[in-house]
């Protein structure tokens, strides 16, 4: 691989034509160095495919085991098998010492990695410095990708822990930094509308996730499957049980009453009510692929995913066939991981904010 | 708060680096985000110059006090008004400098100063080179304006 292209690849990936690049690149990887190589596998993995990406991890172990283990880390977070990853504590510590000698560009992807397999982990602390690490080492390297991805990760931590205005100071961080018309800007719009949500503002949680879902299709994109659930948690926390329970008594139709039910049966989960909030979520599905919604219905079909205990059972047979059903992507279906904290949320009573890690 | 505060901390990096290149800004009231209308209590201010990154932080609080922060390869420089201390990261923290707390002589100065601008001797030049600071915090409330505000009206 010529360094003049792989200098021209590097800058037009940064300036997000991404999937074109990354074909090209792909398509001439013969030859390529550790660092190209390892480049390459990082561009797959950041998108999500681990499937082409494992392929050249075993062809980067023999030209570079620290990167290729380093990849490894990103393939678990991606499987959510990160808290596997981390319980083999020696890999780990072997891996950080031997850091120390790499760049910073390096040093920065291990350390959002860690950072975001702690997160998932529920190890929030831990998950906050090591991100706070990868956004020091991208700076050192001057890569404001790595800078944007440790920043939102960031905000998606601080969320979690509780510190809404942090969060929002991170994801505006994140959005400055990304290249315009970057995949990542409806995500944000998500997150900064969790934001909103979380302190009340539900006007401006529902603007936001509509702002995503726009975002969503004007990439090219079917829907935002995180927006629509956003939509439907508002409706969870509107206030007093009367709006919700009204709407979702009447005959009325559509997309309203349909994200009503479906934040009705997180409502009765949450209580406890698993037969009641089965049959809301089983109506809300009904209602929105009647009324010619099929993504939220694909969503409230897999939202039994999100249901206490006895719905955990099966989820990814459940989830899988909603998935099919409605040509939603996998990926967007949350992390076991992460319905697994927010059941455990429900079991034990604590705030409703537990839920939010179905919502990741 | 961003106006009155930041003002002076974004004055003083420009003096030192150079124009900043504005990168975000949130603010917030009470815990909550703040709207244009409001007047925020607490800002964040991310920028950078070239290589050099800049997080202003400021907030309301019950003393007046201000901390600058220099965070470099080698360790870390801390300064407020009564100390600058350097840390090298293992865990040694040395003082470089100590200066009374009393600002009296400089509130003076700055007194006198103002005085003297009413008399009509102050230099007349002296409004341009508040422009550049004020240009960047105007794209500070830019920033809340753009991410608050739109935001509530879309929703009615």
């Amino acid at each position: 691989m010529s360094a003049r292209r792989w200098e021209r690849w590097t800058r037009g990936y940064a300036r997000a034509s991404r999937a074109e690049v990354l074909e090209e690149a792909l398509a001439e990887l013969a030859g390529a160095d550790a660092e190209q190589l390892g480049t390459v596998v990082g561009w797959l993995l950041d998108g999500g495919d681990v499937r082409r990406a494992e392929p050249l991890i075993a062809r980067l172990r023999e030209l570079d085991a620290w990167r290729a283990s380093v990849e490894g880390l990103w393939v678990a977070y991606r499987r959510s098998e990160g808290a596997r990853a981390l319980a083999d504590a020696g890999t780990i510590v072997a891996l950080v010492d031997e850091s120390a000698t790499r760049e910073p560009g390096d040093r920065a992807r291990m350390a959002l990695a860690l950072g975001k397999i702690c997160s998932d982990s529920g190890g929030l602390d831990a998950s906050r410095r090591w991100l706070i690490e990868a956004a020091s080492h991208a700076r050192r390297a001057v890569d404001d990708d790595a800078l944007a991805a440790a920043f939102g990760a960031l905000g998606e931590v601080l969320f979690l822990g509780g510190r809404v205005l942090e969060a929002l100071d991170a994801i505006a961080l994140d959005e400055s930094l990304l290249p315009p018309g970057s995949a990542e800007r409806d995500r944000l719009l998500v997150y900064r509308g969790h934001c909103y949500r979380e302190l009340g503002d539900l006007d401006v949680a529902r603007a936001l996730y509509e702002q995503a879902r726009a975002a969503a299709r004007l990439r090219g994109a079917e829907d935002s499957p995180w927006a629509l659930r956003g939509l439907a948690w508002c409706e969870l926390c509107e206030p007093g049980p009367g709006r919700g329970a009204s709407a979702a008594d009447s005959d009325g139709d559509g997309h309203p009453l349909g994200l009503t039910l479906l934040g009705r049966a997180w409502a009765l989960a949450r209580e406890g009510n698993v037969p009641g909030a089965e049959a809301s979520r089983r109506r809300a599905a009904e209602v929105l692929a009647r009324g010619g919604y099929p993504q939220e219905a694909a969503v409230a079909l897999g939202a039994v995913a999100d249901l206490p205990l006895p719905s955990l059972a099966a989820p990814r047979e459940v989830r899988a066939d909603a998935c099919d059903e409605h040509l939603l992507a996998p990926p967007l279906v949350p992390r076991r991981e992460s319905l697994e904290r927010a059941a455990r949320a429900l079991e034990t009573g604590e705030d409703v904010r537990g839920l939010t890690g179905a919502f990741f | 708060m961003l106006l009155d505060l930041g003002y002076h901390a974004v004055d003083l990096a420009q003096f030192l680096l150079g124009p900043l290149d504005f990168l975000s800004c949130t603010a917030s009231r009470d815990g909550r985000p703040a709207s244009i209308d409001d007047v925020e209590d607490r800002a964040s201010v991310w920028a950078r110059a070239g290589a050099t990154w800049i997080h202003l932080e400021i907030g309301r609080g019950v003393e007046k006090r201000e901390r600058v922060v220099i965070e470099c390869a080698a360790g870390r420089f801390e300064a407020n008004r009564e100390r600058l201390l350097w840390s090298d990261g293992t865990g040694g923290v040395r003082t470089l400098a100590e200066s009374p707390r009393d600002w009296s002589r400089t509130m003076v100065e700055q007194l006198d100063t103002f005085a003297r601008a009413i008399d009509g001797d102050a230099a007349s030049n002296e409004l341009e080179t508040q422009l550049p600071a004020l240009r960047f915090l105007e794209a500070c409330y830019a920033r809340i304006r753009l991410d608050g505000v739109p935001a509530r009206e879309a929703a009615r």
